[in-house]
């Protein structure tokens, strides 16, 4: 003989059981579905609003900061003691290879060859110009890949220049706040020049024209005609809103003016801690001369709080999803168990214990989130995050995936698995508490 | 003689004020063990609520109701369920099977609340499904058995625990009359073995079969 407690499990395993290998298997494929349904919204909103921001960290970390990112203390125009910084980069283990960037604010112009009075406007546009080595830069960025149209620079090469997208007419759909230059294709001439003062003194003639080549006019003290030779599209801002010249050219450009680099992009050997490794160059005293911070901490504020609050919003429609969930359960269970008034009274009647009829319809519920959640978790791990990673979301700032680890899926899978439960058990006892003698007529 | 339940001034009301109606008006009566007791009386005469009160199915408005001795009143919903479970048989007019359980599987479940292992359930369940002829029946779901056989099932279901009552609420409505005379024998053969059944029922023809009958009208018993 079992005691009372086992007996009342094992009643409601039995009961539980028989209804639902009894019951309709319509009804239980429509329960399951729904299941999975509310299974896949709790997870996918959440998963896919993560994902998109877990795109933009992605794409900053791949094609703009690296694994860790050292830039200009504010108030600084380039990082002081940069060979400091690079020697150190040079000697540490787990950096695996890192790129120094010389950034200046320039403008472009496209139409300098053609406007040849003050009164026909200027096609130009206010960017970044960054000096890069085209061959370190790869082995830390994927900026070669990001180059879509024309070609990347090569190492050694001079005269050119790779023109992020933003900053061109037939590529941007940002154009309302600032005009940008228009017909540009690889093979184009465009005029470039800076305003700095320091950089002014020292005026040269770049490599494809001199600083007023008499096609243009020279108003800033430093400019040069390059040829375009690639279009950077990228859905990382600071990538796209960029030229890139050789550190030749920049040399040839901005001559002695180059103190120091402004950027350092690094990445880390595999299995690297990003953090780990930015305490260390903080400990070796090189925060004194520049920012060293991880790629998540090197992204811009706002796309940081963009994150917490997609994070918010996938949190609020899970939310509503589990609570969806609860309300169908409660549906399916309540009409499931006033159908069967009659027999939970016959039951009682009989002298099944009510707690044995309530364990049974938990049970019931339990198995509806069980296998919807099972199922849920085979199309989420085995369908859904390897096609969305094959094939990313087209968001316009990123590339989104299905943001969705295992002991998260997993957490929302026992949420919905406990809130079905109360759900169940609600109308169960609601029917179970009833006079038995009023189930058993029907009154 | 020895009384197993004993009612005593039994008052069952319905409604309240201007509106109360009063379906049993002061009923005492004693079942001995052993008796086959039926219950007759036409519609509206109250014999199903003295039926419900003695059986611990419903309360009383007010009166005694004493099984071994014991009185009821005092019994939580919870302990009357346990009553019910270990000292009580049911069989109803529709014979009350749940339609997801086999034939077998309808007689275990009291027997696997009352604390049986699910093997012993099932040997107990067997030996008295053959008992009354349903042998071959054990995994046939309600709806693949005919009326006759669904009210032995449900017959087997109230025994098999061996309960020192058997309450058969109408157990031959539902019934052809082969079916219904069937159902009669089981229940005089299990009388004889010493059962104490109340019975209630129409059909006088039956009520020869039983060693007492009440007659009711009105709310009370106007003949035994």
């Amino acid at each position: 003989m079992q005691s009372t407690k086992q007996s009342t499990w094992r009643v409601a395993r039995k009961l539980a059981f028989r209804q639902i290998q009894r019951s309709s298997i319509w009804m239980n494929i429509l329960t399951v579905a729904i299941m999975v349904l509310t299974f896949l919204n709790l997870v996918l909103i959440t998963g896919i609003l993560t994902g998109l921001t877990e795109g933009i960290f992605k794409d900053n970390r791949s094609q703009y900061t690296g694994d860790v990112f050292i830039s200009a203390l504010t108030g600084k125009e380039i990082i002081e003691n940069s060979y400091a910084i690079q020697a150190t980069l040079n000697s540490h283990p787990e950096v695996k290879s890192y790129t120094s960037r010389y950034v200046k604010q320039a403008t472009a112009e496209a139409n300098y060859q053609t406007r040849w009075d003050f009164d026909t406007q200027e096609n130009s546009v206010s960017l970044e110009l960054v000096g890069i080595d085209p061959a370190t830069e790869t082995k830390v960025t994927k900026l070669a890949n990001s180059v879509t149209v024309g070609d990347y620079l090569r190492e050694g090469e001079s005269g050119y220049i790779l023109l992020g997208a933003d900053n061109l007419a037939e590529y941007t759909e940002f154009s309302d706040s600032f005009e940008p230059l228009k017909n540009i294709t690889p093979g184009t001439r465009v005029k470039v020049s800076f305003s700095s003062g320091s950089a002014a003194e020292n005026a040269v003639s770049g490599p494809h024209g001199g600083g007023d080549n008499g096609s243009g006019v020279d108003r800033s003290g430093v400019s040069t005609e390059f040829i375009v030779k690639g279009i950077v599209e990228s859905k990382v801002g600071q990538v796209a809103k960029r030229a890139y010249i050789t550190t030749d050219d920049w040399n040839h450009f901005v001559g002695g003016a180059v103190d120091g680099a402004n950027e350092f992009a690094i990445s880390l050997v595999s299995d690297s801690d990003a953090q780990v490794v930015v305490s260390e160059l903080q400990a070796y005293g090189l925060d004194r001369y520049a920012k060293i911070e991880t790629a998540e901490e090197a992204i811009p504020s706002v796309l940081d709080d963009l994150s917490k609050t997609f994070g918010l919003l996938g949190n609020a429609a899970g939310g509503v999803a589990v609570v969806v969930s609860a309300i169908t359960v409660f549906v399916v269970i309540y009409i499931n168990a006033l159908t069967r008034r009659k027999q939970i009274g016959i039951l009682k009647g009989i002298g099944i214990k009510g707690e044995a009829i309530k364990r049974a319809y938990i049970m019931q519920s339990l198995f509806y989130a069980i296998v919807g959640s099972l199922i849920g978790y085979i199309l989420i791990f085995f369908i859904f995050i390897p096609h969305f990673n094959a094939n990313p979301i087209d968001f316009p700032v990123s590339d989104g995936i299905l943001a969705a680890t295992f002991w998260g899926t997993t957490l929302r899978a026992l949420v919905l698995v406990s809130v079905t439960a109360i759900a169940g058990y609600i109308p169960a006892w609601l029917i179970v508490r009833q006079n038995t003698l009023d189930s058993i007529l029907g009154r | 003689m020895e009384p197993i339940i004993k009612i005593q001034n039994i008052v069952k009301s319905f409604g309240r004020d201007e509106l109360k109606i009063d379906v049993l008006k002061g009923i005492s009566l004693t079942i001995n063990k052993g008796d086959f007791v039926a219950l007759m009386g036409k519609s509206g005469a109250g014999k199903s609520t003295l039926f419900y009160q003695m059986s611990l199915l419903d309360r009383q408005t007010s009166g005694e109701v004493f099984i071994f001795d014991q009185p009821t009143d005092v019994l939580t919903e919870e302990d009357r369920v346990s009553f019910r479970l270990q000292h009580l048989g049911y069989i109803f007019q529709d014979y009350a099977l749940v339609p997801e359980l086999s034939a077998e599987e309808n007689v275990m479940l009291p027997l696997m609340m009352l604390g049986y292992e699910e093997p012993e359930a099932q040997m107990i369940a067997r030996r008295t499904l053959d008992k009354f002829g349903l042998e071959g029946k054990y995994t046939n779901r309600p709806n693949q058995l005919s009326g006759g056989q669904q009210q032995r099932v449900s017959i087997a279901r109230a025994v098999a625990k061996g309960p020192e009552v058997l309450f058969a609420d109408e157990p031959t409505a539902n019934l052809d009359g082969a079916s219904s005379d069937e159902v009669i024998d089981v229940l005089r053969a299990l009388n004889s073995e010493g059962q104490t059944i109340l019975m209630v029922t129409h059909e006088q023809d039956y009520a020869k079969y039983c060693n007492r009958v009440f007659w009711m009208e009105d709310g009370l018993i106007t003949k035994e």
